[in-house]
């Protein structure tokens, strides 16, 4: 038949490397959409920056974050302080920088408790459903009935007011939630044939649970602890500014917040930084989260 | 079946229809130069495997393509005479105003049957509210009229008039199709577009909204573009049938022409392929290789790598229809006219 | 329907059993005698005995939870705060006025400006429009509300003076925290209605109402909008109840005196009883408003209210339906 030409076919034409592309699978397609999406790339930028600030922090920081300039306390933004100094002058960038430290490993080590054990719960409702999955699910319920933050708060407040307990606490917060998005994932396959016929060859319930349903359960669960990740960096930082988990000298951004909000009125810039470290981290993870929501929907062309 | 004497104007009349899908991974080109005409009264079969173009064409004459993505590249479609496709370069008041004259058309003068009915029918509204909504839209009528002319549309497809009120999701899949029948025919339309309508459907089922479609036709002189894969459906209620590959059609007749003197390679083989009542055979003959990939066309015979019959000669050009007998025409380099060698 | 609201309800009576149960293995996990600090440093041993005593303290486990659980079914007890020596429940219910209303406030304004907003940037997708909300939304909903807040007061307060710094006493100590909670509030309705209309618009029945030669406007309002504001209601619901838990610390930053800041004043006494008190407070309400919301969903979806009811339009009523064409 005899091709007519346009202009779309030209421009494609010309960016083919000309001969068949290779083969592709969903999570190929589900990258290639990602690394299009511009907003995905730069929270993805954004995260990268954060993790090396917080792995390198000695190195970047221009001081310790105890160090005290006596000489210059409470001052404003200058050429040796390029965010100012703390009422015992303590240099604000490092202790921004210092602070990656403390936020990020806490909401990692939040998030990954939370998938251990939500991931667990919800895995086996879906798998063994019934009398089960009812069971659980109305325990997950009152459960999820005390908001998330207060029920850490409590916790924190029943097990010892420092760091390791605030991860528990906050991971109690998260979890009935992660439990449902895995059970939802798996609900989703668990009815397919493939795991029928793996049970007739005589595939155990341990070894279906882990090969097979569980790489199917990746998308959304990848999906929700990017999130996660953004909610809890910003809970982490609501309950240091209240005192609860991670208590003052340490440079936890939330923390920072907190002293520095008795200066409101006379050092503002001591709250903006930290303020502004927290909301970029978050954004890094936000970003990141709707890009991958946008490159996991099949049907968005 | 009486071979229908050409009558009247068309309803519909394409020509050299071309419709490309732009996408960010190459451009699919689903439709390639298609003609054809249908008369009232006609029922055309266009038949053909998955991803050859078919319900493309259906949305073109729909102007339902989804535009972004699908661009009509050329071609024609005149319904009832009057052009559907703006010039590219047309103005947007232009546009504006053909889509506005598309909806008077859209539901009146030209429906469409979907081809999943499960999804198809709004999952918060109720059924006989779907129905009385087209007919309100193009009758002069009140509310409460329309709503009785929808009640008479229910019966009319074998659904009792009490659950109009009921929601999709109350249905069965049977049902439903049924109620997206009744919607695509509550304003008479002049000609009926339907893709696929008993795919999603049993056998039982097929037969009764098959029977109500020739019942239709019979009736209001509906005619009808049937889109199908199965050879069946066509044999038992088209007229015209189409064969199409690759986004452009084969070959074009009567089904007598089509059934008993088919010439193309592709409707050969397609034929070859059914399972026979009579005969024995220990293997099924498919059609040979796959179906071509739409973004990967080539400049000659698209069905060269399947065919049994090519040879270099088909590499070389591209082929044009050849009428081998009055109203049949086939587009192989090998078709000959009744008569010849 | 009315069996199934029954039902509903009545399954709040063992969530709210749970929820006080946990709140209860929490308070007996908490460090500290309750007697020792309710009587204050002066107290003698044997008046802490017989305070010990008196709270039930001496008595088994399991007595003490079923005490707890009747005490606040019956009389609403929630101990005692260890600052005030008053009972916790009315503290809280004195503060919970200034809490309802700001998260009241803030879902309204969340609807108002929010659902519209969410609704253009779906049909506007592609467009400016659409990026532009999109890039604003994912900002706003990264910001901290308290920091926000500390932002704004800084501004408006410190800087232009325009505004109190704390407190409700007039009306326009109120500005500022309703407008930061709005926001939050604002920016989630907009994500949550943009990605629902998107959804929806790429459905199959909306094809067919375009086949059917219906307008774009109709098409918007009549299919578009009906389908996609269903998730978006109950995503309202529960936004109320983020409202009322997640406020706490913007409370403490404009010092309104809210269960939230009472809360936040009890942690950094220790004063256990209060802060327990007070979160147990807000879980119960919590727990009624997603109830309301469950009972409203199936309302407001005639997919689930079919379900429920089963109701069928009997002969009789479609006689009376077709009459009405008669007399028109």
């Amino acid at each position: 038949m005899s091709k007519i030409m346009t202009p779309a076919m030209e421009k494609i034409n010309s960016r083919r490397k000309g001969g068949m592309r290779g083969r592709s699978t969903p999570a190929k397609d589900a990258w290639r959409r990602l690394m299009r999406n511009k907003m995905a790339i730069v929270g993805m930028i954004i995260i990268i920056v954060l993790l090396l600030m917080a792995i390198f922090a000695p190195l970047i920081a221009p001081y310790g974050y105890s160090d005290m300039d006596v000489i210059n306390m409470l001052s404003g933004p200058s050429k040796e302080h390029w965010f100012g100094t703390d009422q015992l002058g303590r240099d604000m960038l490092s202790r921004c920088i210092y602070g990656a430290r403390i936020t990020l490993p806490i909401a990692i080590f939040t998030v990954a408790l939370a998938c251990l054990f939500g991931g667990v719960l919800g895995v086996l409702c879906a798998y063994f459903s019934g009398q089960f999955d009812n069971i659980v699910m109305r325990i997950l319920d009152i459960w999820g009935s005390i908001p998330g933050i207060m029920l850490s708060i409590a916790v924190v407040a029943a097990l010892g007011n420092n760091m390791y307990v605030l991860v528990i606490g906050l991971s109690v917060g998260a979890v009935p939630n992660m439990a449902r998005t895995f059970r939802g994932a798996i609900f989703t396959v668990v009815d397919n044939d493939y795991v029928e016929a793996s049970r007739s060859i005589g595939a155990g319930n341990f070894r279906i649970m882990f090969k097979h349903l569980l790489p199917n359960a990746v998308g959304p669960v990848i999906l929700a602890v990017v999130q996660l990740l953004g909610v809890e960096v910003l809970c982490v930082s609501m309950l240091s500014f209240l005192g609860v988990g991670v208590q003052p000298p340490t440079p936890e951004w939330g923390s920072l917040l907190s002293t520095g909000k008795e200066f409101l009125n006379t050092a503002s810039y001591l709250c903006i930084f930290p303020g502004i470290f927290i909301v970029l981290t978050v954004l890094g993870f936000n970003l990141l989260g709707d890009g991958l929501r946008d490159a996991l929907d099949p049907r968005l062309k | 079946m009486e071979r229908i004497i050409k009558k009247s104007a068309p309803v519909v009349e394409v020509k050299d229809l071309v419709v490309h899908y732009e996408t960010y991974d190459g451009v699919v080109e689903a439709v390639n130069g298609v003609s054809f005409s249908i008369e009232p009264k006609d029922v055309l079969g266009l038949v053909g495997e998955t991803g050859a173009g078919k319900t493309t064409i259906a949305l073109s004459i729909m102007q339902l393509l989804p535009m972004p993505p699908s661009r009509i590249v050329q071609g024609s479609i005149k319904l009832d005479g009057e052009e559907l496709i703006l010039p590219t370069d047309a103005k947007k008041a232009d546009k504006k105003a053909m889509e506005k004259k598309m909806q008077e058309h859209r539901g009146k003068k030209v429906s469409m049957i979907f081809q999943d009915p499960m999804t198809a029918l709004n999952p918060v509204q109720p059924i006989g509210d779907q129905i009385s909504e087209v007919i309100e839209l193009h009758e002069k009528m009140s509310k409460p009229e329309a709503e009785k002319r929808a009640c008479d549309m229910l019966e009319m497809v074998g659904i009792r008039a009490e659950r109009y009120k009921d929601y999709p999701h109350q249905l069965s899949g049977g049902m439903k199709q049924r109620v997206v029948i009744a919607i695509a025919l509550a304003c008479s339309p002049e000609l009926l577009i339907a893709d696929e309508p008993t795919t999603a459907l049993d056998v039982t089922i097929q037969a009764q909204v098959l029977n109500l479609m020739k019942d239709l036709r019979n009736r209001f002189g509906t005619a009808m573009l049937l889109i199908t894969h199965d050879f069946g459906i066509v044999a038992d209620i088209c007229n015209k049938c189409a064969v199409t590959y690759a986004g452009e059609i084969v070959e074009i007749g009567s089904v007598e022409d089509i059934f008993d003197h088919p010439q193309h390679p592709y409707t050969i083989g397609l034929f070859d392929s059914i399972p026979s009542l009579t005969k024995d055979v220990k293997r099924l003959t498919p059609v040979q290789g796959q179906t071509i990939d739409p973004n990967d066309l080539p400049q000659y015979c698209s069905f060269y790598d399947r065919c049994s019959k090519c040879t270099e000669e088909c590499k070389g050009c591209s082929p044009k229809f050849v009428e081998v007998r009055p109203g049949h025409l086939v587009k192989c380099i090998f078709a000959h006219k009744e008569g010849e060698e | 329907m009315a069996r199934y609201i029954i039902k509903r309800i009545l399954w709040i009576i063992p969530i709210m059993f749970g929820v006080i149960t946990i709140i209860f293995i929490i308070s007996s996990l908490t460090p500290g005698d309750p007697a020792a600090s309710l009587l204050g440093a002066t107290a003698t041993q044997e008046e802490i005995d017989a305070m010990h005593h008196t709270l039930g303290l001496d008595q088994p486990l399991i007595k003490q939870w079923w005490d707890y659980i009747v005490g606040i079914v019956t009389r609403f007890d929630l101990g005692n705060s260890y600052q005030t020596r008053q009972p916790v429940i009315n503290e809280v219910l004195a503060r919970f006025p200034v809490t309802l209303i700001l998260a009241l406030l803030a879902t309204v304004i969340g609807i108002v400006v929010g659902v519209p907003l969410g609704v253009l940037s779906a049909l506007k997708q592609y467009t400016w429009v659409d990026n532009v909300v999109l890039v604003f939304s994912v900002l706003l909903i990264s910001l901290p509300n308290f920091w926000l807040g500390m932002m704004l007061l800084n501004i408006f307060s410190v800087q232009l003076g325009w505004l109190p710094s704390y407190g409700i006493t007039s009306l326009s100590g109120w500005v500022l925290p309703i407008m930061v909670a709005g926001l939050q509030s604002v920016t989630q309705n907009i994500r949550i209605t943009r990605s629902s209309m998107l959804e929806v618009m790429r459905q199959d029945y909306i094809r067919t109402a375009r086949a059917k030669g219906q307008t774009n406007k109709v098409i918007v309002t009549k299919h578009m909008l009906r389908n996609a504001l269903i998730p978006v209601a109950t995503s309202v619901g529960s936004g109320l109840g983020n409202q009322l838990g997640g406020n706490m610390a913007l409370e403490s930053v404009f010092s309104l005196p809210g269960v939230g800041n009472y809360i936040v004043k009890a942690i950094t006494a220790v004063n256990t009883p209060s802060m327990l008190g007070g979160i147990l407070f807000v879980a119960l309400v919590f727990v009624l408003v997603n109830m309301a919301v469950d009972i409203s969903y199936v309302i407001i979806d005639p997919r689930l209210k079919t379900r429920v009811t089963g109701k069928k339009m009997s002969k009789k009523e479609l006689k009376k339906m077709l009459a009405k064409q008669e007399v028109a």
